[in-house]
């Protein structure tokens, strides 16, 4: 596989070269010229999208219908306002994407306030430290089995 | 600690997406955690999580606090809420009052430690509050007892003259009574242990105190019960145990203490006093000789990292958010006298909770105005370095100054340790420490890493006349609110 690729992998490593002088030759030049030429005008495309296809792209309907009532999770977000947390110090999934999508659009982001985190241990650890210094508790989320592995070590 | 950790599952394997969401789920999800949470559910309804919620909250925050998990059904965040069904109520949250000591064992203390020739109170725990610390203060005062700050809350301050944390050890060897406030390990307390593979290999290990002495301990760590985690320590025989917190206990201690000491005693505990008042002085004369050994080294004395820092920042209302191992420097020099401004340990010695506690910590001191500073460990900041484009993110103000000793120094000396008692040289390969225990060549640029992470950032500073220049700056952008780290290369400890 690789013997019968190889042709094709040097062709691209000369492209990509060329492409890197290319690159630190703009970044040397003086700053007054704009960087990127503008792209010509080559006309639109014969074709014009349909009545039905541009209004899905850029209309909104009048009024989006509702399903149902507010979701489970928008009481959810009721019930953890009347505890007055701050933060919530966190990293995003998809297990808990109904209560983030409350917090941030029913909830208002305020107490508790998202902190985007980029670790689960991350979070609790800022928990930690946080109630060391505030004597108040923070609420953390954690996804599935992975998230809560990761956040064990903290907790 | 009391987090309240709420986990994402799906639980309905008819309904939940297939593919990762299902990977993802588990059919006890809290089972994961289970041996270090004080309490878990798992709701099924939502006014089961309204119930579990509330409750969870309650037990995190009844001492002795702890961590919850409540497990979050994926199908029940996107359950409707039926209207015209039984309505949802939310319960109310009332505050549990702490345990406090039974009246008896109370009156039994105060009863030893009124007629004790050479009380001691070591705390570690402590003081949950402000208020604790205060009452802590009240109780030695009203003993003229020593107290032995074992540091895992800011407990005592280090100002005051009571404060004799720094011969801890001489103390609870001449001592007729130990108290002991929500000690982490009273066994190693009151025992000795040297790692030096005597006894069969497993140290050297003697009581520390002398015979006839009595303990009392006040502990709500008696009333945790799980058992897989061995973070109860040795077993310790103690005289006069309460199950109960402390802080709680002391009001009811203190009022019994000052009843119990017979009139005819109060010259002798005056005088008591007065001997501790010249140890205190002559110890922070010491501890400030020991600062000023190898002042000019290069790589930085941890002493001078320490001190340079302190003196940029003592006049403001600085809180010290980080708990790591400097030889203790701030906690011997700085003035330690409010409750935030020593946060403790992790509690369990993880390694990596350093960084996002100071930024969590930080976070709330924000709010107050306080000045955040960490003194940073470098082994530690690379567990999960991404907490540092949190701190910038949410503009959370912070003077990280790295204790950079490019070493997991600790475990550098665990192995040179073993290859001592086994007569041999620890192989160093390229590096200053033994294989596997440096983090050098290629040396880690932290003050990039900061940069890149959004942090403004200066270092590695290696010549201690460079240090005060960097801190300045960095004091700067910090009181601006924002996050700063200044990279220095330290001796090991």
């Amino acid at each position: 596989m690789a013997r019968k690729n190889s042709p094709i992998n040097v062709d691209r490593r000369k492209f990509l070269a060329g492409v890197a002088v290319a690159g630190a030759a703009t970044a040397a030049a003086p700053q007054k010229t704009p960087v990127a030429a503008p792209i010509p005008d080559r006309g639109s495309s014969g074709l014009h999208p349909s009545a039905q296809m541009a209004a899905a792209e850029t209309a909104m309907p009048k009024e989006l219908p509702r399903a149902h009532m507010a979701d489970g999770s928008d009481f959810m977000v009721d019930v953890i306002k009347t505890l007055d947390f701050e933060y919530l110090p966190a990293n995003p999934a998809s297990s808990f994407r109904g209560l983030h999508e409350s917090l941030i659009d029913y909830g208002g982001n305020k107490k508790p306030e998202f902190l985007t985190c980029m670790h689960e241990e991350s979070a609790v650890a800022m928990a930690h430290g946080y109630f060391k210094a505030a004597g108040k508790p923070l609420l953390t989320l954690c996804h599935g089995t992975v998230g809560l592995q990761h956040a064990a070590m903290a907790i | 600690m009391p987090v309240i950790v709420v986990g994402g599952t799906d639980l309905d394997a008819a309904k939940r997406p297939p593919g990762v969401p299902t990977v993802h789920s588990a059919q006890d999800i809290n089972a994961l955690v289970r041996d270090f949470t004080k309490w878990d559910d798992t709701p099924v309804s939502l006014q089961h999580f309204a119930q579990s919620f509330v409750r969870a909250y309650k037990i995190a925050m009844t001492p002795p606090m702890g961590p919850v998990a409540i497990a979050l059904d994926g199908g029940l965040q996107q359950a409707p809420i039926h209207e015209n069904g039984e309505r949802l109520y939310i319960p109310r949250y009332v505050a549990t009052s702490p345990p406090q000591g039974d009246s008896g064992a109370v009156r039994e203390a105060a009863r030893l430690l009124a007629n004790a020739e050479r009380p001691v109170i070591v705390v570690d725990r402590a003081a949950r509050s402000a208020e604790g610390m205060k009452l802590i203060v009240e109780l030695a005062e009203a003993l003229q007892a020593p107290v032995v700050d074992q540091g895992g809350r800011m407990n005592f301050p280090n100002t005051h003259y009571l404060n004799q944390s720094g011969r801890g050890n001489a103390l609870i060897g001449q001592a007729d009574v130990i108290l002991g406030l929500e000690l982490a390990d009273y066994w190693s307390t009151v025992n000795s242990f040297i790692d030096n593979g005597e006894e069969d290999g497993t140290g050297l290990r003697e009581p520390r105190t002398k015979n006839g002495v009595k303990m009392i301990s006040i502990s709500s760590a008696g009333l945790l019960t799980k058992s897989n985690y061995q973070e109860f320590q040795r077993f310790q025989v103690v005289d006069v145990e309460m199950a109960a917190d402390a802080e709680a206990t002391l009001p009811a201690l203190i009022e019994a203490i000052k009843a119990a000491i017979p009139n005819d005693r109060k010259p002798a505990i005056e005088k008591r006093g007065e001997a501790l008042r010249k140890a205190w002085t002559d110890g922070r004369e010491r501890a400030k000789g020991a600062a000023a050994v190898a002042w000019d080294a290069s790589p930085i004395s941890t002493a001078r990292l320490s001190m340079e820092l302190w003196a940029r920042i003592k006049d403001f209302d600085w809180s010290l958010v980080s708990s790591g191992n400097v030889s203790n420097w701030s906690k011997r020099l700085w003035a330690m006298e409010r409750y935030y401004q020593w946060l403790g340990g992790p509690g369990g010695y993880g390694v990596g909770y350093g960084a996002p506690a100071a930024v969590g910590a930080a976070l709330a001191n924000r709010a107050e105005g306080r000045f955040s500073v960490s003194i940073q460990s470098d082994g530690d900041l690379m567990y999960a370095p991404g907490v540092l484009w949190t701190a910038a993110r949410h503009r959370i103000p912070l003077l990280s100054v790295m204790h950079n000793n490019r070493a997991y120094h600790q475990e550098a000396m665990h192995v040179q340790r073993l290859a001592n008692r086994r007569d041999r040289v620890a192989v160093l390969g390229h590096d200053r420490c033994p294989i596997g225990t440096a983090i050098e060549n290629p040396d880690p640029d932290y003050a990039k890493l900061a940069a890149s992470l959004g942090w403004w950032s200066a270092g590695p500073i290696k010549d201690p006349n460079e240090l005060a220049g960097a801190l300045e700056y960095a004091v700067e952008v910090v009181k601006a609110g924002e996050p700063a780290l200044v990279d220095v290369w330290t001796q090991p400890r």
